[in-house]
């Protein structure tokens, strides 16, 4: 069963550098902190800012 | 060749409730729910006499048609039981074969229905959240579904998934974190693998000695697809990734200036 994977989280995967900001963040990330990463849509032709932030599974 | 009537009789009856059963929840959770066969055949063919009664009283009192009973249970019965239903009744069916479609249509239609009602009833007002007073009825036997879908923290729709494992080897454990991009199941609704990507990895005895804010012992597993068999780990820690809107767009950027950390302090990633 397939999990949800954002297209941007695969914009920011299809470049290397971003590939590995991204698993660092994932990696060591703390609970409720955010990080800013820069993307460019190469099928929109543009570059913009995603923010990814981590949060707890709370019940 | 012999036809079984009376079982596709009895099928084209039951059907609606396993339509509904079928529709009345998303794949995700179909697929993850543990409810036995049992339970849910009941639950279906109730819900199928149900349906059948509500097309057949509207039939008979909006339209005027009258549901022989006795003639029907003898159809269903086969044999020396359905010759002898008087044969006028047959003849009516070869001069009006509509109705009959009609009210297997109007069952499967009302079915179909429902299950979409079901469906936006509980999606519009969380009723399968385990605060909800109606969780009880609507809520499944799908724990990991509920877990990784995020409806259980109220987190909206979007949300990606960040598991770690811990996964013991030989004479040490590693912890395995990574983005959580599929699950499959095992035929009793457990989990059987999880599939990872952005994964890294590290020892867990590296943590003596070192404090908390120490993250270069991680390293990235190279590939896209990690897989991790259930029988492998010991514990399964879940969080989520969750995207802000960003509060201003970025002006182009030069090459050398693509990837930028807000976070000027957050340490690289040590290479293997």
């Amino acid at each position: 069963m397939k999990a949800t994977v954002r297209n941007t989280v695969k914009l920011i995967r299809s470049d290397p550098e971003s590939d590995k900001a991204l698993r660092e963040f994932i990696a060591t990330g703390k609970l409720n902190s955010t990080r800013t990463f820069k993307i460019r849509d190469a099928a929109k032709g543009v570059e913009r800012e995603v923010k990814l932030k981590l949060i707890p599974a709370q019940g | 060749m012999n036809i079984a009537l009376p079982a596709i009789l009895l099928f084209f009856l039951v059907a609606p409730g396993f339509l509904y059963h079928h529709y009345s929840q998303a794949r995700e959770a179909r697929e993850a729910d543990m409810t036995p066969f049992g339970a849910t055949a009941i639950k279906s063919i109730v819900l199928a006499l149900i349906v059948d009664a509500v097309v057949g009283l509207v039939a008979s009192e909006h339209f005027g048609y009258q549901l022989y009973l006795g003639d029907a249970l003898r159809m269903l019965s086969g044999g020396a039981a359905a010759a002898s239903v008087p044969p006028h009744r047959y003849e009516w069916l070869n001069e009006h074969p509509w109705p009959v479609f009609g009210f297997f249509a109007g069952t499967f239609g009302l079915a179909f229905a429902l299950a979409m009602l079901r469906r936006w009833l509980v999606s519009r007002f969380h009723l399968d959240h385990p605060n909800s007073w109606a969780s009880g009825f609507f809520r499944q036997q799908a724990p990991w579904y509920y877990l990784f879908s995020g409806i259980d923290s109220g987190i909206s729709d979007g949300a990606m998934v960040v598991v770690s494992a811990v996964v013991p080897m030989k004479d040490q454990s590693y912890l395995y974190t990574g983005l959580l991009e599929d699950f499959e199941f095992k035929s009793d609704g457990e989990l059987e693998r999880i599939i990872l990507s952005a994964a890294s990895r590290r020892k867990l005895t590296d943590d003596r000695g070192r404090g908390l804010e120490e993250h270069g012992r991680f390293y990235p597993i190279e590939g896209n697809r990690l897989v991790i068999r259930s029988s492998e780990w010991t514990t399964l820690n879940v969080k989520f990734l969750v995207e802000e809107k960003a509060e201003a767009s970025a002006p182009a950027l030069a090459d050398d200036q693509r990837i930028c950390l807000a976070e000027a302090s957050a340490p690289a990633l040590a290479d293997d």
